[in-house]
């Protein structure tokens, strides 16, 4: 097996050089047909040294048969492996160089990627980059698996060369020449059945240019969903896939509407009313990103009821700054993508101007995410309890997929944008789950929040300072605090305004569905902190209204009754521990 | 001689032509040459490995071939030679590789031919 410092010093480009010097032996092999024809013996020529000197021909044909067939093999396979190499040491060499830079070190030989530096003292930095360094491991480690696929792939037909096992056939040189560019071909290699973004990126950059326009082909689906593919390419997988989605739930539709409930049980088929609702999530996704500027990046079909959908305005992979908005109950693509995207798209302006008022010049882009399947306020969730909007079932099984997508932000960039999660209602229940997990966020915002799943602000994997709530006037959903803890009595997190401020254009937020209007003062203070300008949010400075002081009052007292009542469950326990004690003494 | 030239004799001696040139265009074909970069270019792989196994067994496989159709144009042209003669230099040329002959002449079935 190589070692990471052999891969490096690998010559893709002396093996394609060698690969086109065995494609110009194949073409001079294969014109010899001309040659091998015109010195065939003539017919009319018989006796013992006619059939002799046939029998030779003969030889000497099917022996250059052969021949034709093992060049060509050694053509095409080194070629191949020129590019499977030159792919995957291009592949560990950036993840040498990004760890090496970021004070990483990497192991000539192993791969190991070790970190000298003392840990940062704040916990989600310390994680953020231990974060970073499994995630370079990973990708080395992928890095290496590809070339030594590639290798392997080599060494195999070297081996076949070498041991006579190619047959070139009795047809034409042309042929056998086909024989052995079949024989000289390899399997890609597949894709990492773990699903981590650093590994499965690891793996797209160890694929030959060729490979990856297959796999993009082949199997749109997949690639257009895998955290760990570069976003351009999803979104062309996605865009590629879309059309087949609607034609293969259209014809299951077909299939579906013929069939009675016990046949679909049987066959694990969706009713009629979920492939109709599917399909027209699919209609609303294929419209909303025909708009340009667009990008789909991700599209998943699977779900239980609907379609789910991650759509980005502006550019993910190279945007200074990155916003993730999750939106809450009752979205889905077919009722809600239209207004979602128009307020991506406020807020992308907002931030632009944020940025233009700060006298900078940077980019940004903002992410709408339909990327869980929000529970709905209709009789079929309400009675499913997998997915009532008053537990947090749903949120917690959307999280890891969600923390994946947005690790693949980081992963798949050379350097990371300020990468913010705004989580609006449910979104934001949904958002305090993904933030237990390692992600890359470097800021929060929770819009109409009822609870993040949280008690404490430090459960939340965030650089610290960097968690933020945003409640309006007249919201009761975010004076709940059913998920956790009310955020507006967390220590840590900063309270951000909501009323009106003229001096700036903003009006004021009321209610719980305003939090994402355009000109308000929620969007700005959203788009403030997505556009990494802190120092730009407007604190609130009004203090808990009476509903929060209401609420949090009735929490403390419930705690301290909890903690009596505890106590006195303890005593009491003590208690009959002692007297079963004294009995089982006077018993002996 | 074996059983006699029944045939054109410039017609063989074309044959020979067209196997001599087929030598020739052979002789120009390189491909020792680039294999052997190959262990330069993949240092510690697999494949530096098995190419030295190929380099021992295969490389020259052109250049003997090319050789084992000179000498049967060089036969065929000199339109005289004994044919029994030459298939078994060219057997000889090429190595254990020579596949065997797809039915038995007559001279394999005199028991002149191995």
């Amino acid at each position: 097996m190589s070692t990471v410092a052999e891969v490096l010093a690998w010559q893709p480009a002396l093996l394609e050089q060698i690969g086109d010097g065995m494609v110009g032996a194949r073409r001079q092999l294969v014109g010899l047909e001309d040659e091998l024809a015109a010195g065939r013996p003539p017919s009319d020529w018989e006796g013992d040294d006619a059939t002799a000197a046939r029998r030779t021909h003969r030889l000497l044909t099917v022996r250059l048969h052969d021949l034709v067939a093992e060049v060509s093999a050694l053509a095409r396979s080194i070629g191949v492996a020129a590019a499977g190499v030159e792919a995957a040491r291009r592949s560990v060499t950036h993840a040498v160089s990004q760890a090496e830079g970021a004070g990483f070190f990497v192991d000539p030989a192993s791969g190991a990627v070790l970190d000298p530096a003392v840990a940062p003292p704040d916990p989600a930095l310390a994680d953020d980059r231990a974060r970073l360094r499994e995630e370079l491991a990973a990708r080395i480690e992928e890095g290496m698996r590809a070339a030594h696929h590639s290798d392997a792939a080599l060494a195999r037909v070297l081996g076949l060369v070498a041991s006579s096992l190619l047959d070139g056939g009795n047809d034409s040189l042309a042929d056998a020449a086909a024989r052995g560019r079949s024989a000289g071909r390899r399997d890609s290699l597949p894709m990492p059945s773990t699903g981590d973004p650093g590994r499965v990126h690891g793996w797209w950059k160890g694929l030959s240019p060729g490979e990856r326009r297959r796999f993009l082909r082949d199997f749109p689906e997949l690639i257009g969903n895998a955290d760990g593919i570069p976003m351009a390419r999803r979104d062309e997988a996605n865009r590629r896939f879309l059309p087949l989605a609607l034609d293969r739930l259209r014809d299951q539709l077909r299939r579906s509407e013929s069939m009675n409930d016990f046949e679909r049980i049987v066959v694990q088929m969706p009713s009629p009313k979920v492939l109709r609702t599917k399909i027209a999530d699919l209609e609303a996704i294929r419209d909303a990103v025909r708009q340009p500027g667009t990008a789909l990046l991700s599209l998943g079909i699977r779900g239980k009821r609907f379609v789910t959908a991650d759509i980005a305005v502006g550019n993910v992979h190279r945007a200074d700054t990155v916003t993730h908005s999750v939106h809450g109950v009752g979205t889905r693509p077919a009722t809600r993508v239209d207004d979602k995207m128009r307020a991506a798209r406020d807020l992308l302006a907002q931030k632009q101007q944020i940025s233009e008022q700060a006298g900078e010049e940077r980019t940004h882009a903002v992410i709408m995410s339909m990327g869980y399947e929000a529970p709905q306020l209709d009789l079929t969730d309400l009675t499913d309890e997998e997915r009532q909007f008053f537990r947090d079932t749903v949120a917690k099984d959307a999280a890891p997929g969600m923390a994946d997508f947005l690790t693949s932000i980081d992963t798949t960039r050379r350097s990371d944008p300020h990468l913010t999660l705004d989580g609006h209602s449910y979104g934001s229940v949904v958002s305090g789950e993904v933030l237990k997990h390692d992600t890359g966020i470097d800021a929060f915002v929770a819009s109409g929040a009822p609870g993040v799943g949280v008690d404490d602000v430090t459960e939340l994997k965030v650089p610290r300072g960097n968690v933020h709530n945003i409640e309006a006037k007249g919201d009761h959903i975010a004076d709940l605090g059913y998920f956790g803890r009310d955020l507006t009595y967390l220590e840590g997190v900063r309270q951000l305004d909501t009323t009106a401020h003229p001096e700036l254009g903003l009006s004021a937020n009321e209610g719980h569905t305003s939090y994402h209007d355009r000109d308000t003062t929620s969007l700005y203070n959203i788009a403030a902190v997505g556009a990494d300008h802190p120092d730009l949010a407007i604190d609130d400075t009004r203090g808990p209204d009476l509903a929060d002081r209401g609420r949090e009052g009735v929490r403390r007292v419930v705690e301290t009754t909890r903690g009596a009542v505890a106590e006195a469950r303890d005593f009491v326990d003590d208690r009959i521990a002692d007297g079963l004690r004294l009995l089982d003494h006077v018993r002996r | 001689m074996g059983g006699g030239i029944q045939a054109d004799p410039g017609a063989i001696v074309r044959s020979g032509q067209a196997m001599l040139a087929a030598s020739d265009t052979a002789d120009r074909v390189e491909v020792a040459t680039h294999l052997s970069l190959l262990s330069m270019a993949l240092p510690g792989s697999l494949s530096a490995t098995a190419v030295d196994r190929l380099q021992q067994e295969w490389c020259d496989t052109v250049d003997r071939w090319a050789e084992a159709v000179r000498r049967h144009g060089v036969a065929l042209g000199a339109g005289g030679v004994d044919y029994t003669c030459v298939e078994t230099d060219v057997r000889r040329a090429l190595g254990g590789r020579s596949p065997s002959p797809p039915t038995p002449g007559p001279l394999q079935k005199r028991g002149v031919l191995e």
